[in-house]
């Protein structure tokens, strides 16, 4: 759990970025679109209310000229203070009117029409100023002679306005009509632009959303077929480090260590069948060994019993080879009858004693047997049975029938990783093909007793060592040829 | 892979449209402003002085030339010409425009002048106001204008009689006809005419004038068809002392089948008249450089405002245009 904590990642890009900036990329394209048709819209209907602008001024100009005229007319006429009044009025607004006019000169006739107006009218102004002062100073003859030049003058001002008027109406019309189909045009291509922006735009939300839903689908999938059972689903790609990428990454990881559990529990339950496998095979071994041993003795408890009070009846008759002989009997029996499974290498050697001191016994002393041992090895656990029905093959098959002296040795050494248990007689050996199919029948041929033997053959020695010590190499058989002698050897691990 | 590459592509393509849609619109934009703004106010040029161009209306044919070489000659001197006649009603007289420009306080006048009274005391109160006034082609004398532009007419009179001598060679009497109209030019065509006179002296050419009723638009024309069909024998030389008496004496011998027959000299600078020249329907012009003209015209009056003085007389040159030399002028006419 904790794990899992430190393990969290967050991820590069989230899906909420992602979202908020798509989503202001998307706005933001259409804000601009939008800017842009409205400026343009805007630029074009601004250019609209320009056009006729100079004609309304020069309109208005010409309205105000003949009011000024026709009041400076009326106040000399009745020399009323509305006309006055109504004079300077107009005259203000005419200024106002030519303050809006050209007064440079420049290479359009049309704005140099405006300057000889803007100068006609200052003229004209000061004459009629000066009438009215005239009038004001009674000065009949002046006024009279003044008030016909500013009729000439206003003759002029209003056919140059006109004049002016007409020819910026006639470019104006030009322009407007020119400006109407721009408007028209802007309008068709606003709509045309923002439909397209907008299908862009929709194709830019689907395309995103696409990509962020496909991995999620295909996680989905994919843990739908890991629900199914198919752990076998090959990891799935991560597309994007976001959210989604974070739990495809932990998907993946899930996915991956929940093969490997699979795989460590196959293998431990392999084990374990192996384990048990092994332990059913010594115990059917051991049966079967003991099964033989059974077989061949009729009732080892009642000849342990029998040879128990053979002793004491010796022991009381003072026979002490007998007793000796008895006890002997007694103890390689009550090995065979109680012995465990595992045993030391000691009692083998023991109850090997046992044997040969019956054996000798049996065959009047004949078999010369030697012991050589190193005791710091004897303590090391074996198989119980293995050593005896070694040595019990070299007398009956070794140096039972000889004609020269018998001689049987045994010798526990260490040789490199391994503790050797020698059993050597003189007798008359082993032929090679024997020994092969000794060590190839070993394990099938093992509940195949010898009527003959204490009831362990060399097979059974052969596979309950391997299962023992899970070696193959647990004993090495070998003859120099006829006559000339055998050598068992059991090799057990030596483990320090 | 594929089909991330197919949207990638799809939005570069969309991207593509809106872009070039975006350019084409500015460039629209722009050539509309282009073309919206050359009535704007903003990218004329600007000039020092302002000078008006004053002529009869009617005459704007022969004034074209002398007007287009005045204001390019005013132009590279900080100074802009107005044809005061285009902005102006058409009824509006030659009198009336000179008093307008007046009252528009313009800074120097060009005016076809004559010897009206009216036209000097405009002039003498143009000076007066501290407008410089040039006269062209007829100089209005005593009206205290600052300079005269035109052409000598005693020479153009001895170069006419000149070449009517050279086409005489007869020992018999020939008759040469001497048109003239009633127009403002009447008083130089008189000096012509009289240097004409000079010439003939002690000769066998007997000289007549007529002169040919301009007060109409087109009175000229029926004027000059009446004399056609009323003399009572055909002179053996016309001589049209106006510019627009021989487009128009040759255009009514045309129409009478009597082009060719009767010898037709006079004063022109058209192509129509350079032509006929070349065609042999007219024997010879005396052709003025108008170039030359409005130049002097401009000239005259950037000088005046400059330093405060000017030369009183520009004398234009004129040429003699005959079949021999006619192409040259035809070609600089085409140019």
């Amino acid at each position: 759990m904790r794990k899992n904590k430190e393990k969290h990642v967050k991820p590069a890009m989230t899906i909420q970025f992602r979202m908020t900036a798509m989503s202001l990329v998307v706005m933001l394209i259409l804000l601009l679109v939008n800017m842009y048709i409205y400026t343009n819209i805007s630029n074009v209907i601004s250019d609209v209310n320009k056009v006729y602008e100079k004609n309304f001024t020069l309109n208005m100009m010409q309205d105000n000229l003949k009011n000024i005229q026709s009041s400076m007319t009326e106040y000399l006429q009745t020399k009323s203070t509305d006309g006055a009044e109504n004079y300077y009025r107009y005259v203000q607004e005419y200024q106002n009117n030519l303050s809006e006019l050209n007064t440079g000169i420049v290479n359009d006739n049309r704005q140099l029409t405006e300057k000889n107006i803007y100068n006609i009218s200052a003229e004209y102004l000061k004459l009629t100023d000066k009438c009215l002062e005239y009038k004001r100073g009674r000065d009949v003859e002046r006024y009279s002679v003044t008030y016909d030049e500013t009729q000439k003058l206003y003759g002029y001002l209003a056919d140059c306005i006109e004049s002016l008027n007409n020819d910026l109406f006639r470019i104006n019309s030009s322009n407007y009509q020119e400006i109407l189909a721009l408007l028209k045009y802007t309008q068709n291509l606003s709509m045309g632009l923002l439909l397209i922006a907008t299908i862009a735009m929709t194709a830019i939300i689907a395309y995103v959303t696409r990509r962020m839903t496909k991995p999620l689908t295909r996680l989905a999938m994919a843990a739908g077929d890991v629900a199914a059972g198919k752990f076998d689903t090959p990891p799935i790609e991560v597309a994007a480090e976001d959210e989604i990428g974070v739990v495809t990454n932990a998907f993946n990881t899930m996915l991956s260590s929940i093969r490997e559990y699979i795989d460590r529990i196959k293998e431990n339950m392999e084990h374990e069948r192996a384990l048990k496998e092994k332990e059913l095979l010594m115990e059917t071994h051991l049966k079967e060994a003991q099964l033989n041993y059974l077989q061949s003795q009729i009732s080892p408890h009642f000849l342990f019993n029998t040879l128990n009070a053979g002793a004491q009846l010796a022991m009381l008759e003072s026979a002490d080879r007998t007793y000796e002989y008895i006890q002997n009997v007694a103890d390689f029996y009550r090995y065979k009858v109680d012995t465990s499974k595992m045993v030391t290498l000691e009692e083998e050697l023991s109850i090997v004693d046992n044997y040969m001191y019956i054996i000798n016994v049996r065959f009047s002393g004949d078999i010369n047997y030697h012991k050589e041992v190193d005791e710091s090895l004897t303590s090391v656990l074996v198989p119980s049975m293995i050593l005896q029905p070694i040595v019990e093959n070299a007398v009956r098959y070794g140096v039972r029938d000889i004609d020269w002296e018998k001689h049987i040795d045994i010798s526990v050494y260490l040789d490199d990783d391994n503790i050797c248990i020698s059993v050597r007689d003189n007798g008359i050996g082993i032929d090679k093909e024997t020994i092969d199919k000794i060590f190839s029948d070993s394990e099938e041929e093992t509940s195949k007793p010898d009527t003959e033997s204490t009831g362990v053959g060399l097979k059974n020695v052969i596979s309950r060592m391997r299962i023992f010590f899970e070696t193959q190499d647990v004993m090495i058989i070998t003859s120099e040829g006829k006559n000339m002698g055998t050598e068992v050897a059991l090799l057990i691990p030596y483990v320090q | 892979m594929l089909k991330n590459n197919i949207v990638r592509i799809v939005l570069v393509i969309i991207v593509l449209i809106i872009a070039s849609i975006t350019i084409s619109n500015l460039f629209k934009l722009n050539n509309y402003k282009n073309a919206t703004e050359s009535i704007s106010d903003d990218d004329k040029e600007k000039y020092k002085n302002h000078f008006v161009m004053i002529y009869d209306s009617m005459d704007y044919k022969n004034w074209e030339h002398i007007y287009e070489s005045a204001n390019a000659y005013a132009m590279e001197h900080d100074a802009y010409i107005e044809l005061l006649s285009e902005s102006l009603p058409t009824d509006y007289t030659k009198e009336e425009m000179l008093e307008l420009a007046i009252y528009a306080d313009v800074d120097g006048i060009i005016i076809e002048g004559d010897s009206s009274e009216r036209i000097k005391t405009l002039i003498y109160e143009a000076e007066n106001k501290g407008i410089p006034v040039v006269t062209v082609f007829t100089d209005s004398m005593g009206s205290g204008r600052s300079s005269f532009v035109g052409i000598s007419n005693y020479d153009v009179g001895y170069m006419l009689a000149n070449e009517a001598i050279q086409n005489l060679k007869t020992s018999s009497t020939k008759n040469v006809m001497v048109l003239m109209d009633n127009s403002n030019e009447y008083s130089g065509q008189l000096m012509m005419y009289q240097a004409m006179l000079e010439s003939f002296m002690g000769r066998n050419i007997k000289a007549s004038e007529v002169t040919v009723e301009n007060n109409s638009e087109f009175g000229m024309d029926e004027s000059i068809r009446n004399i056609l069909v009323n003399m009572e024998k055909e002179p053996d030389i016309m001589i049209c002392l106006s510019e627009e008496l021989t487009e128009s004496v040759y255009q009514e011998l045309v129409e009478h089948n009597k082009a060719g027959s009767i010898d037709v000299m006079g004063l022109s600078s058209a192509e129509s008249s350079y032509k006929a020249v070349n065609k042999g329907r007219i024997k010879s012009l005396v052709s003025v450089d108008k170039e030359m003209m409005g130049i002097n015209c401009a000239k005259a009056l950037v000088e005046y405002v400059y330093t405060g003085y000017v030369s009183e007389y520009f004398m234009v040159d004129v040429t003699l245009v005959t079949k021999e030399n006619v192409l040259e002028y035809l070609g600089n006419e085409e140019e």
